[in-house]
């Protein structure tokens, strides 16, 4: 039998804006900025030609794991007026142009970063890659309502990245770094969630709203904001954060304290959700905001020796 | 598409119509670019490499240089 015969063509219409959209590039630019305060509040340095070269490399592996989960996810995606005009949902791609896409990347963007910068750095982002592509997605996404608490982690690594591409290792202060973004995802995720519950139902998504009930999930809402408030100051304790930095920290945190808190006590009271998307809105702002301070303070020590207003 | 009725046979061709051609052709200039990128990532990566090694090297025998000089002279 002819390979072709019997077998109906079909020609790509493709752009490279819809392989663009596939890395999810919102999501890319916020790896690309905690990813950079990493390496920035990393104690030493790093060559700056190697340094952009690891951000890129951190950038295309986070935008491979999001492809591989546009393929996974082109299902659910199809079903979420979120998501459904995604290049698969929207029949710009195939599930299989965006498969090998991801791989591709996904193993490109490893091996650069493992052998220009550090093999620990590439084998980080191996294992974020494997994290969101394999373990959220395929697994806890459609299995558990924890789902978007500890795949949290895989959003959480990328400063840990940062600092490993200069110092080839991880510390402690990199972990704190990590936490902040890892026990911010809940409250912020969720806020989301509970306006957009029907989606999720529709999807067969079990998240926590759908699964635990609302009432459920302001009060984890307000437990992690709890615990997100005094770990925002964790690094002016720390001593890699300078006493400005520590103050006006403490204040996004008890922002995020107090909106989530009217999250939690407007319980049923508004049927527009204003309180949640004003927290989805604020806990956006609060983490570029926290990781904006983080990165003047670390570039200022950096040229003068001196965080901003001097250590804790 | 009309092949026959609908199918293609052994050894016909395909004849792309003008968006298939331009779709084709942003997608080889994404590759090409991306490719061309890389060999220079890879090029410049290396050399900013060796010149941090090349650094290190310098000054380690310039290090070991003073101190054999040190080491002869207080010999002296």
């Amino acid at each position: 039998m002819s390979v072709n015969e019997n077998i109906e063509p079909e020609i790509s219409l493709a752009m490279p804006a819809d392989y663009y959209a596939l890395m999810k590039p919102r999501v890319m630019r916020l790896v690309v900025f905690t990813a950079l305060v990493g390496m920035l509040l990393a104690p030493g340095s790093i060559d700056p030609t190697l340094g952009v070269i690891g951000i890129l490399a951190i950038a295309i592996g986070a935008g491979a794991s999001g492809a591989l989960n546009m393929w996974y996810d082109a299902d659910i995606d199809a079903i979420m007026s979120r998501t459904v005009n995604r290049p698969i949902p929207a029949g710009r791609l195939t599930g299989n142009q965006a498969l090998n896409f991801g791989m591709v990347m996904s193993v490109l963007s490893v091996l650069t970063l493992g052998m220009l910068v550090n093999w620990v750095a590439g084998a980080i982002l191996a294992f974020t890659i494997f994290y969101y592509a394999v373990f959220y997605t395929m697994w806890l996404k459609r299995s558990t309502p924890q789902n978007i608490v500890i795949g949290g982690a895989a959003g959480a690594f990328p400063p840990m990245l940062g600092w490993a591409c200069v110092t080839g290792s991880v510390s402690l202060e990199s972990f704190v770094l990590f936490a902040i973004i890892f026990i911010w995802t809940p409250p912020h995720f969720w806020a989301l969630a509970l306006w957009k519950m029907r989606d999720y139902d529709d999807a067969k998504v079990p998240m926590m709203p759908n699964v635990a009930g609302e009432k459920s999930t302001r009060n984890q809402m307000l437990a992690y904001s709890v615990i997100l408030a005094p770990l925002s100051i964790v690094p002016t304790l720390m001593g890699f954060a300078g006493f400005l930095v520590g103050v006006l920290s403490a204040v996004l945190g008890v922002v995020f304290l107090w909106l989530t808190f009217k999250v939690w006590q407007n319980a049923g009271r508004d049927e527009k959700l204003t309180a949640e998307k004003r927290l989805f809105g604020y806990s956006i702002f609060y983490l570029f905001a926290l990781f904006a301070l983080l990165m003047i303070d670390a570039i200022t020590f950096r040229i003068s020796g001196a965080y901003l207003l001097g250590a804790f | 598409m009309e092949f026959g009725e609908g199918k293609m046979q052994p050894g016909e061709l395909i004849e792309l119509t003008d968006e298939q051609k331009r779709a084709r052709k942003f997608r080889n200039i994404a590759i090409g670019l991306a490719l061309a990128f890389m060999v220079g990532a890879f090029y410049y990566g290396s050399v900013a490499r060796f010149s941090s090694k090349l650094g290190e090297r310098a000054a380690t025998v310039a290090a070991e240089k003073a101190a054999a000089d040190k080491a002869a002279k207080d010999s002296n």
